[in-house]
């Protein structure tokens, strides 16, 4: 764990044109095509994946996300980098026929995997699909009651400007939730969950997607990734007000909330 | 792990799989669609929200629901009382009580209690789809007759307490000398009454 740089380098790197893709440092330019070609490869067993590696707590994570979204019905939701769908099917239930959820990603393998998996379930009418950059939304200012990005902001090339977006399109009382990958609180904890994330995970990704070097990836963007106060403060400097986190299993994912006012 | 998340998906996938076993079930749940019934159990600080579509989906909300809206219902009230609002004819009585206070459509409420009373599942015919016919006939029918067994064996083994009770180890009393004791202590009453009657004529005469 040596190798480590510090959290949030990207913001703090010394030079202005690269970024940090895991524990390397790249372009900026290519951050955005090389976390493609990750999720290009794991796409089609995303959700798999997801169950195995988290024992299927990821899903609980998601429910305590949309317990905190003071969604109603007609509600406009935009679930960014919204993959394979999740809060966006049950959000397509609970705002109903007057509602609308936007499912958006800038992984086109990803969102065709969504896509087709909420038609299967029968979530249509409601949910439209756009292939989105988070950094540069294509929608109006003002338009969503709530935005939703779960384990998605870690790959962002430039978080503020991704956040400023989002501000920008959040109706005026309208919430930002950003579930995310983050630091334990316990010590002991942590150095459980390092071994995990450096020695089992890769494995698992490589017995089950046969792609070792995508779940490496994985494990070295959470330690890239803004810590709890920091990812506060950002969201703080883009705006958004009454901002807090709630840490989930121990810090290992946290969930942060800001309104628009 | 949440605990609460865990709590509402257990209770979500128990609902909507009670309700997918009962095939009168859906178009009783369509007539809910968009509704939106809200319990508050102050005695658990919690606030539960069942949201009706095709499904149930059953939240935890972290927010105070604020006032009814339209299509909307919110009970407050304990854990303790929910089993009584299984009976609508107790509503009012709890309301003035102070245990339940509720807001918006009440209807809401009702519609759901009365679709849970309702249900209907042929359990035969759920276990039927996963064997046979034949199979889920002859263990339905085994059930039934080990019911019957046990119904007839607990029956006996009561007669048989109540015998070794009564009049064996005699400690407690025999089902007619509580007949007797009773009907002893109703003519004690009685005989109080009267005697209170004309104890009370006989002070009003002297004065």
């Amino acid at each position: 764990m040596s190798e480590q740089q510090t959290p949030n380098s990207e913001e703090t790197s010394s030079s202005e044109q690269s970024t940090h893709f895991g524990f390397k440092t790249v372009d900026r330019t290519k951050k955005a095509s090389m976390v493609a070609g990750v999720f290009d490869s794991v796409a089609a067993k995303y959700d798999v994946m997801n169950d195995f590696m988290s024992m299927g707590i990821h899903r609980l994570w998601k429910r305590y996300t949309i317990d905190c979204s003071g969604i109603k019905s007609g509600h406009k939701v935009l679930d960014l980098a919204g993959g394979t769908g999740d809060l966006a099917a049950k959000f397509s239930r609970l705002v109903g026929p007057a509602g609308q959820v936007v499912l958006a990603d800038i992984n086109h393998s990803m969102l065709s995997v969504g896509r087709d998996k909420l038609r299967d379930k029968g979530v249509v009418g409601n949910v439209d699909y756009v292939q989105a950059n988070a950094e540069a939304l294509p929608f109006p200012d003002n338009h969503f009651d709530l935005v939703t990005m779960a384990f998605g902001l870690r790959n962002v090339t430039d978080k503020d400007k991704a956040l400023a977006s989002i501000f920008r399109i959040l109706k005026p009382g309208g919430r930002l939730l950003v579930l995310e990958f983050s630091k334990p609180t316990n010590e002991m904890l942590s150095k459980t969950y390092d071994w995990y994330s450096f020695n089992i995970l890769p494995t698992m990704g490589q017995l089950v997607a046969n792609d070792r070097e995508s779940y490496q990836y994985l494990a070295e963007s959470i330690r890239m990734h803004p810590d709890q106060d920091t990812l506060k403060s950002m969201f703080e400097n883009a705006g958004f007000e009454h901002c807090d986190y709630q840490n989930l299993t121990g810090g290992i994912v946290a969930l942060h909330r800001g309104y628009k006012f | 792990m949440p605990a609460v998340p865990l709590l509402t998906a257990t209770i979500e996938t128990a609902l909507n799989k009670v309700l997918s076993l009962d095939p009168d079930a859906a178009p009783k749940l369509s007539q809910l669609q968009g509704k939106r019934l809200i319990v508050e159990l102050d005695d658990l600080q919690q606030r539960f929200a069942l949201v009706f579509s095709s499904k149930v989906d059953v939240l935890a909300l972290a927010d105070a629901p604020g006032p009814a809206g339209d299509d909307e219902c919110i009970i407050k009230t304990r854990l303790s009382v929910l089993p009584s609002l299984r009976d609508t004819s107790q509503l009012t009585r709890l309301i003035k009580s102070g245990e339940l206070e509720v807001n918006g459509e009440l209807a809401i409420a009702q519609a759901f209690s009365g679709l849970l009373q309702s249900l209907n599942i042929d359990l035969e015919e759920q276990l039927a789809i996963r064997t046979n016919d034949v199979i889920a006939h002859e263990l339905f029918g085994l059930a039934a007759k080990a019911q019957a067994q046990l119904q007839k064996a607990g029956r006996k083994a009561e007669a048989i307490l109540g015998s070794a009770l009564t009049d064996e180890k005699q400690l407690a009393a025999h089902k007619l000398a509580v007949m007797h004791f009773s009907d002893q202590v109703s003519s004690l009453r009685d005989d109080a009454e009267r005697f209170e009657a004309r104890l009370e004529r006989l002070e009003r005469s002297k004065q």
